[in-house]
């Protein structure tokens, strides 16, 4: 929100120069930057706009960080004079919380003077003429939206205008007064005369009841609507306003008050305005809040050591009263000003004494806590193994977007995405990493990446990993390798992590990795020499839960034979070493390819070793030859 | 005639073998035919029977000894001096691999908060309205919520509050964790999160947060601090010049922002932070009258950026190898 250093300097003499204004309120209150020329910005906080969101606000901040007196009049309260017959006032819904409108008389309408125009433009602002700049002044100064129609626009009884505030009808039409139209719906709230809506309540004017050059005779308002309403109108509308946006925060009851008078008394200096008749509708007015300031309690909160008279002491730099009649002597009771509605609980006085002494000062100190073992939640220490594993392997690790341009019945769907190609959450991990294989392939010859990320299906969410491989060349069986790589990666991967049982089942252009009889992932065939698999790590996890245990070292030496076969083109290494597993030979301890000669000649090792003796080579050979007899009932082939 | 004196003599010697000459000396010094030990085996006809019984196989496990050992270091001194191998041919090529820098950031970060006693978790994604606004006081139909854009998820018309969205921030695991764990503790969330926003340098729709809280019985102002500025100043591993300065978050109460001076003398804000709003306790059913706490949360882009010096946020986002094969640390 823009602010102008000469208002503010006329509000707080003390303030020294535009750079410490900023620097100062940057620090003690809320983000603030210098702009060009008398204007600065400040970020009003959400929960501040009854209070900070004006040049009063802001200068009541500076004075209480300046610890000096602020330049504002007591607005000297004025007679309005009521029940005149000139104007009524009926508010047909709750969300209208206060309605003030007041009847001036104005013999002329001229320019506002040239220091209200430069301030105007300072906060952005343009220069109307001097009732409108008058409405706009005032909202800038005190936070008050209001508004202003020409009289003689709306219809009455008599002499007598009536104001309605209505909800629209759905359907209702409304041009604003810069010439949008809009088709309203019975949630907007508008104020109408006894036939036509008049403006948008909260957000913008109408073009039928315009004050002109001409006007002679105007109806001021200054009200407060419900924030929420007033919020989504604006959104719905897509329609945002200096107005909407106070509304739409909220603002106290108690603003209209200030708003009217000091608009009441500007109208009179500038443009001879004379108040003719007037009239205020409002509930309860908000009350006061008391809270108890507890010292301790403070000390404990934000770890400084300020004395009872110090905590007071800032408190009333703020305005906030002080009673000094707390149950506990070394406590007291603090009398919130009706306008610093965002205060409403002790933690927050706590913020209004901190940020006034200085966050920044505030001594850093290390939290004294019972030590208790840290942890990596599972799913975060998988994920470390998994990526020093694979990073020593050679795999690079990337991360891709979540969002995918296709999706299934079981994706999620973006209900508002933000393009077509981002419309659903991704159900896998490989969709990106082909992608990824593509768009770097023109850079590495050979190509090895994993991610690790959540993917979504069925509505849930799954932490997965995926690995690409991709391999250029002319080596012989370049087409299988990045599967053969990959598999033999995610064996070591599965083994390190402690699983024992580790079984791929081959499946149409790939395989399925089974453990402990649970599918956790699988591998797969990509095509042009690339292959990819995609792995479950929560699954992952659930298995290797158990302990390593010790298991006997063997004390017999292991004795190990070569294999070699010639077999019909196509027999699948995996059923072939199966049906060795499955021999009945005895002392088996591991099968494992040798050598893949081509797609018919095969070299296996086999490993024997008995646990009770050396085994000799007459035993060997009489397991052997059942092994070769197993095979010979299964397959067509020569030992080589 | 000692053999043992020999044996002792004749191994010292052997150790100091390095090279093929002094082992040609050595094997004739010792086992040549004028060598120490036919010597000795020359002596033994001049001795009694008694005698040669006992040195005899003495002796000639002696020389036993020393042929194997001639052999081992023959095998040895030829490995060191063979011709045919190149010792400064290149070694085989290892293909490394390098980890994304946001997992490495995110494991120093990881490190310097374990050292911390901070215990690091994990949260979903896929979030609901309540955890990410309601239970964290930030009130629907208020302007406070667009500091948040977010991304929906499109199912059938759901009560409110069990909406379902792309989390904005990793916040939503404060009251999570609070919900199934009671105080005292420590934690941070590192985590994806979402927001619908314009993608430009230094914006990203998916990126990631990460989030601090610390409860119990006396975690004040002074604490956060202390936790925020020591782990900075080890990540980025300097001295570093903070600026704490109030701000509102609905969920913290103080609440403050968390400024540090770049290198270049450029002030940056890097995190909101705070003491958790009592309300917050009660929404994850802890008595606020009982605990106090802080909680800070921080785009873990931001530091990376900061740390390496990227200067693009999509970048990360981008699986290019080019870009993540420069992270070999």
């Amino acid at each position: 929100m823009k602010f102008s250093y000469t208002l503010i300097k006329k509000l707080v003499p003390a303030v020294k120069s535009k750079s410490d204004l900023v620097d100062k309120l940057h620090k003690y209150s809320f983000e603030t930057d210098n702009l060009e020329g008398d204007t600065f910005n400040s970020e009003i906080p959400h929960n501040r706009y009854s209070n900070a969101a004006s040049h009063y606000g802001v200068a009541g901040e500076l004075a209480a960080i300046l610890n000096s007196k602020l330049n504002i009049k007591e607005n000297k309260s004025i007679n309005a004079p009521e029940k005149k017959g000139l104007v009524d006032v009926k508010i047909e819904t709750s969300l209208c919380e206060r309605y003030t409108a007041r009847v001036f008389d104005i013999p002329k309408i001229d320019k506002s003077p040239v220091w209200m125009q430069k301030i105007l433009k300072d906060c952005g602002l343009k220069s109307i003429n001097a009732v409108v700049d008058v409405m706009n002044y005032v909202m800038l100064e005190v936070g008050q939206p209001l508004h202003a129609f020409d009289y003689e626009k709306l219809e009455g009884v008599g002499k007598k205008k009536t104001i309605y505030v209505r909800l629209a009808r759905n359907g209702e039409s409304f041009e604003t007064i810069d010439k949008n139209k809009f088709k309203l719906d019975s949630k907007t709230i508008v104020i109408s005369d006894k036939k036509k809506a008049l403006a948008i309540a909260g957000i913008k004017g109408g073009k039928n009841s315009e004050v002109e050059k001409s006007t002679k005779r105007i109806i001021v308002e200054a009200a407060t609507f419900n924030a929420a309403s007033i919020y989504k109108t604006s959104k719905t509308l897509k329609l945002v306003t200096d107005a909407s946006v106070r509304f739409s925060h909220g603002l106290s009851r108690l603003l209209t008050e200030i708003g009217i008078n000091r608009a009441t008394e500007l109208l009179g200096e500038i443009a001879k305005a004379k108040l003719v008749d007037s009239k205020d509708v409002y509930g309860k007015l908000p009350g006061k809040e008391i809270i108890e300031f507890n010292v301790e309690k403070f000390k404990s909160l934000s770890g400084l050591d300020l004395t009872k008279p110090e905590l007071v002491s800032y408190l009333k730099r703020l305005n906030f009263g002080i009673i000094d009649k707390a149950k506990k002597k070394e406590n007291f009771l603090v009398d919130v000003p009706i306008l610093r509605d965002d205060v409403t609980i002790f933690e927050d006085l706590v913020e209004e004494v901190v940020r006034l002494y200085g966050l920044y000062r505030i001594p850093a100190a290390p939290p004294i806590s019972a030590i208790m073992p840290a942890e990596l939640e599972d799913s975060i220490n998988v994920k470390y193994k998994v990526r020093s594993f694979l990073a020593s392997a050679g795999f690079s690790e990337i991360y891709n977007s979540s969002f995918v341009s296709i999706g299934n019945s079981n994706s999620y769907e973006i209900a508002n995405p933000i393009s077509e190609d981002k419309k659903f959450l991704r159900t896998d991990l490989l969709l990106h990493l082909r992608e990824s294989l593509g768009k770097n392939s023109k850079f590495f010859e050979n190509l090895r990446m994993f991610e690790i990320g959540k993917i979504f299906v069925n509505k849930k969410e799954e932490l997965h990993l995926g690995i690409v491989a991709r391999y250029k060349g002319n080596e012989p069986f370049l087409e299988i390798k990045g599967v053969v790589e990959i598999k033999g990666v995610v064996d070591g991967l599965l083994r390190q992590s402690g699983l024992t049982d580790i079984f791929m089942k081959p499946v149409s252009n790939g395989l399925e990795i089974e453990s402990s009889n649970l599918n956790i992932g699988f591998i797969k065939h990509l095509g042009s020499n690339s292959a990819g698999c995609e792995i479950d790590l929560v699954k992952l996890t659930k298995l290797i839960e158990e302990e390593d245990e010790y298991k006997p070292i063997p004390k017999y030496p292991a004795i190990q034979r070569d294999l070699s076969l010639s077999m019909e083109r196509n027999t699948s290494v995996g059923s072939v070493t199966e049906t060795i597993q499955d021999s009945k030979a005895k002392y088996v301890y591991n099968v494992d390819l040798m050598d893949y000669y081509d797609e018919k000649r095969f070299t296996f090792r086999i490993i024997f070793q008995a646990e009770d003796h050396t085994l000799t080579d007459k035993e060997v050979n009489r397991e052997m030859d059942k092994i070769v007899a197993f095979l010979k009932s299964k397959y067509r082939f020569e030992v080589r | 005639m000692n053999v043992s004196n020999l044996r002792e003599e004749a191994l010292k010697e052997a150790e100091a073998i390095e090279n093929a000459d002094q082992l040609k000396s050595f094997e004739i010094k010792y086992l040549g035919r004028k060598g120490k030990l036919n010597d000795v085996l020359g002596l033994l006809k001049t001795l009694s029977i008694e005698e040669r019984r006992e040195l005899g196989p003495k002796a000639q496990k002696l020389k036993k000894e020393l042929e194997e050992i001639v052999a081992f270091k023959t095998k040895e001194v030829s490995l060191e001096s063979s011709p045919q191998i190149d010792i400064t041919r290149p070694g085989k090529k290892q293909e490394l691999g390098q980890l994304h820098p946001l997992t490495k950031i995110q494991n120093e970060i990881h490190d310097i908060f374990m050292a911390m006693n901070f215990s690091v978790v994990d949260g979903p994604e896929v979030e609901t309205e309540h955890y990410n606004f309601d239970a964290l006081n930030i009130p629907p139909d208020h302007p406070a919520r667009d500091a948040w854009d977010t991304f929906w998820i499109k199912e059938e018309v759901k009560k409110i509050g069990s909406r379902k969205l792309l989390r904005t921030h990793t916040s939503p695991m404060q009251i999570r964790y609070m919900e199934t764990h009671e105080p005292p503790f420590q934690i941070i969330v590192p985590g994806r999160t979402f927001r619908y926003e314009a993608i430009d340098s230094s914006h990203e729709i998916n990126f990631h947060q990460l989030e601090g809280l610390m409860v119990g019985k006396n975690v004040s102002v002074a604490n956060l601090k202390y936790v925020i500025e020591t782990f900075m100043k080890k990540l980025f591993k300097r001295k570093i010049e903070f600026l704490f300065r109030p701000a509102y978050f609905p969920f913290v109460e103080p609440g403050m922002e968390v400024d540090i001076k770049l290198e270049n003398g450029k002030w940056l804000e890097m995190m909101g932070a705070g003491m958790v709003h009592p309300r917050v306790f009660e929404e994850a059913h802890l008595n606020p009258k009982d605990y106090q706490g802080f909680a800070f949360g921080m785009g873990i882009e931001r530091l990376a950026m900061i740390k390496y010096g990227v200067p693009d946020i999509r970048l990360f986002n981008s699986g290019d190898l080019r870009f993540v094969k420069q992270f070999k640390k």
